[in-house]
């Protein structure tokens, strides 16, 4: 069946939404589901997008890429490389030469002993441990938004998945040329060496003066949504440039994201959050395409042997390559002991450099009529799929551990979350519509409250003495010996239920210009709370300060 | 905001609400200032005033003390606060005061759940009136509808 791409990213993001929402019920990172839903709708599953529409595809996935590195970059902010400079470099150079010492070293002795082909063993092993440094930004990230962690432990995450991908190009470089020499192949590695270099600084460069030039035109820019319109459109310029120019997308929009954020912080900022809103629907497409893209085919064993040694060498060259790289550098067992375990993820820099293994070094046979180019991709595609499952569940784990995970939040986060009943004064104080009005008096000298429920003899508030009654009685003393609570009440609204969304709870008492007033039960009548607004404010700001931490 | 006390006894009283009683009972001359009340145009549901009356008596009697009473209700079928007098032509012992003398004088004020407080207010007033015992002597002593007025305008 023929699908239109509209319906294909109809499908996807709608599809994406659900399995996020399912994963998010059992409390799996949402990034997941979307890699879960485009399995089962991509290559490996009911193929609704196939080999035909990838290619069509491929331009958004690219987009997308240069949405997350520009926001990824706008959270690299100079003072904090400043001041965790140092450790950030030890601990990149930790976990990227951790993953391609070991993966490099297990994955080719494996391909040895498959094989017996020492200088294809070799070249494999350079070429995968070079691809197995890089770690996936985009889902890291994703994870550490969604669940809006805060905290020196994220700052170093943040830092260190941007700055790694550099680290693997070049190691990639160095790997295929070495490889090259190894299995004899056509290659130069000058010319290698020359194009990644170009690749590399030419990314960088074009993102720094993307970042400039946004800086100046949103200067000049009047509103925010021309600001907007003018930041996505230079995003498609970054990416399509990008790929004209044969750069990295994502280092060349990193590089833009953090010009911008460094250059002009006030402006960027509040930009960089309407970005990240816009842009949702964006990485939740690209989350679904890498699902999609990812190809199961039945494949010889001990390629799942190089599988298994990859994500076990990996994981532990990532883990034990960051706390050594934490160490030497100085930094605290906070990040000694955590960071290591939010590195797992990996993606399209991964899956990219694959591909292009798979060209240069599709003319090296191995046994069973594979040939190492297609060992690369497959074994990239597999790994890619089992630790883009487990890496944005320990990015989740190790926020949890050291407790930034939820320290990002607002007043608005918090208020969003909760109901009237969550800041509501349960049990306010209640007085009988017989009671003599100098009674009524002494019960209020006794409480801080500004409204009473007056309740019947059957306990149903049936009006209410508020403040601005008070205020007239107060003056009228007079008449306390012989009027009654009853007669001076005012009648009872109900603006508020126990379960109303507190933010529609706040906009419905500004709209009614009220300070404070009853809930009552529905069907009883009895009063089950007070809703007074300045008490509402302070339970909100301590839940604020507790969130984060203070 | 409340309204001056003469203000507001010009708006919630006319002569034609002030009477000279001879009932016998408390009730008999509450049915009869309600029922009066009820004819006065302002009150849209007579019943309705009539069962607020008496129920806010059965919480507790609006004996005041001196010889004065002063019933008196909130219900929304009544278009504006009003007011009707009764001086009786002898004390009612049947009529529960808080400091337990037969009530005389009685004041019987209605107004809308939405007036709390020019209600409040005008009842203060009265009250405040009643307080002086001249005032209490010349609306007994008065002869008719519009001496009882007169008193109380010129009290204010």
């Amino acid at each position: 069946m023929e699908v239109g791409i509209l319906l294909i990213l109809g499908i996807g993001v709608f599809g994406g939404i659900l399995g996020a929402w399912f994963f998010q019920k059992i409390r799996i990172p949402q990034v997941i589901g979307y890699i879960a839903i485009g399995l089962i709708i991509g290559q490996s599953g009911f193929g609704i997008i196939g080999e035909l529409q990838l290619p069509t595809l491929r331009p958004f996935s690219y987009l997308a890429l240069a949405f997350i590195g520009f926001l990824v970059g706008g959270e690299l902010e100079a003072k904090i490389f400043k001041q965790y400079g140092r450790q950030f470099t030890g601990i990149m150079l930790g976990e990227g030469l951790g993953a391609f010492l070991i993966v490099g070293t297990a994955s080719g002795l494996l391909l040895w002993w498959v094989t017996g082909n020492i200088p294809a063993a070799l070249a494999g092993g350079l070429v995968l441990g070079a691809i197995s440094s890089a770690t996936d930004p985009a889902s890291t990230v994703d994870v550490l938004w969604e669940y809006r962690s805060k905290g020196l432990l994220t700052t170093s995450l943040v830092s260190v998945v941007a700055l790694d991908d550099a680290l693997a190009l070049t190691l990639y470089a160095l790997g295929t040329t070495v490889a090259g020499l190894l299995v004899g192949g056509e290659f130069s590695y000058v010319e290698i060496f020359r194009s990644l270099g170009i690749e590399l600084i030419g990314s960088v460069l074009l993102g720094i003066a993307c970042g400039f030039g946004l800086s100046f035109l949103l200067k000049h820019s009047e509103s925010g949504d021309r600001s907007l319109t003018l930041l996505v459109g230079s995003l498609l310029l970054i990416a399509g440039v990008s790929l004209a120019a044969h750069l990295d997308v994502i280092l060349c929009a990193m590089a833009a994201g953090a010009t911008l954020i460094n250059h002009s912080p006030h402006r960027s900022k509040p930009l960089m959050h309407t970005l990240r809103a816009f842009a949702a629907p964006i990485y939740v497409m690209f989350f679904v395409l890498v699902g999609a893209r990812l190809q199961l085919d039945s494949q010889p064993a001990w390629l799942w042997g190089i599988v298994a040694v990859y994500v076990i060498g990996r994981t532990l060259g990532k883990y034990g390559g960051a706390w050594l790289g934490a160490k030497w550098s100085g930094s605290p067992p906070l990040l000694q002991n955590n960071l290591g375990l939010g590195l797992f993820a990996q993606g399209g820099v991964a899956v990219g450099l694959s591909m292009m293994a798979g060209q240069h070094l599709s003319g090296v046979e191995l046994v069973g009529g594979l040939d190492l180019g297609a060992v690369v991709v497959s074994a990239v595609t597999a790994t890619t799929l089992i630790v883009q499952l487990i890496g944005p569940a320990c990015v989740k784990y190790t926020i949890t551990r050291t407790g930034e995970i939820g320290c990002n939040v607002t007043e608005e986060d918090i208020i969003a979350t909760l109901k009237v009943a969550d800041v509501m004064q349960p049990d306010p104080v209640c007085v009988r519509e017989e009671e003599l009005l100098s009674t009524v008096f002494d019960t209020i000298a006794q409480t801080d409250q500004l409204s009473f429920p007056v309740v019947n003899p059957q306990g149903a508030c049936i009006g209410v003495i508020s403040l601005e009654s008070l205020k007239t009685l107060f003056v009228e003393q007079e008449i306390w010996s012989w009027m009654l609570a009853g007669d001076v009440m005012v009648p009872v609204q109900d603006i508020l239920h126990s379960d109303t969304p507190l933010e529609e709870a706040l906009s419905l008492m500004e709209q009614m210009e009220a300070e404070e007033t009853i809930l009552r039960d529905p069907d009883t009548h009895v009063p089950v709370g007070l809703f007074d607004l300045r008490s509402a404010k302070r339970s909100v700001s301590r839940k604020l300060l507790q969130m984060q931490g203070s | 905001m409340a309204e001056s006390g003469s203000h507001l006894l010009d708006e919630a009283l006319s002569p034609q609400r002030i009477f000279l009683t001879h009932a016998r009972s408390k009730d008999e001359l509450l049915s009869h200032l309600i029922t009066q009340m009820g004819q006065c145009g302002e009150v849209d549901d007579q019943e309705a005033l009539r069962s607020a009356i008496f129920m806010r008596e059965g919480l507790m009697s609006t004996g005041i003390g001196l010889g004065i009473g002063v019933p008196h209700a909130r219900i929304s079928s009544i278009r504006r606060m009003v007011l009707a007098i009764a001086v009786n032509d002898q004390p009612l012992d049947d009529y529960e005061s808080i400091d337990n003398q037969p009530v005389q004088i009685v004041f019987l004020v209605a107004g809308r759940p939405d007036q709390q407080s020019n209600y409040v207010r005008l009842l203060a007033v009265l009250s405040h009136v009643v307080k002086q015992e001249t005032n209490r002597q010349a609306l007994i002593q008065a002869g008719s509808s519009d001496e009882v007025y007169e008193v109380l305008r010129k009290a204010l």
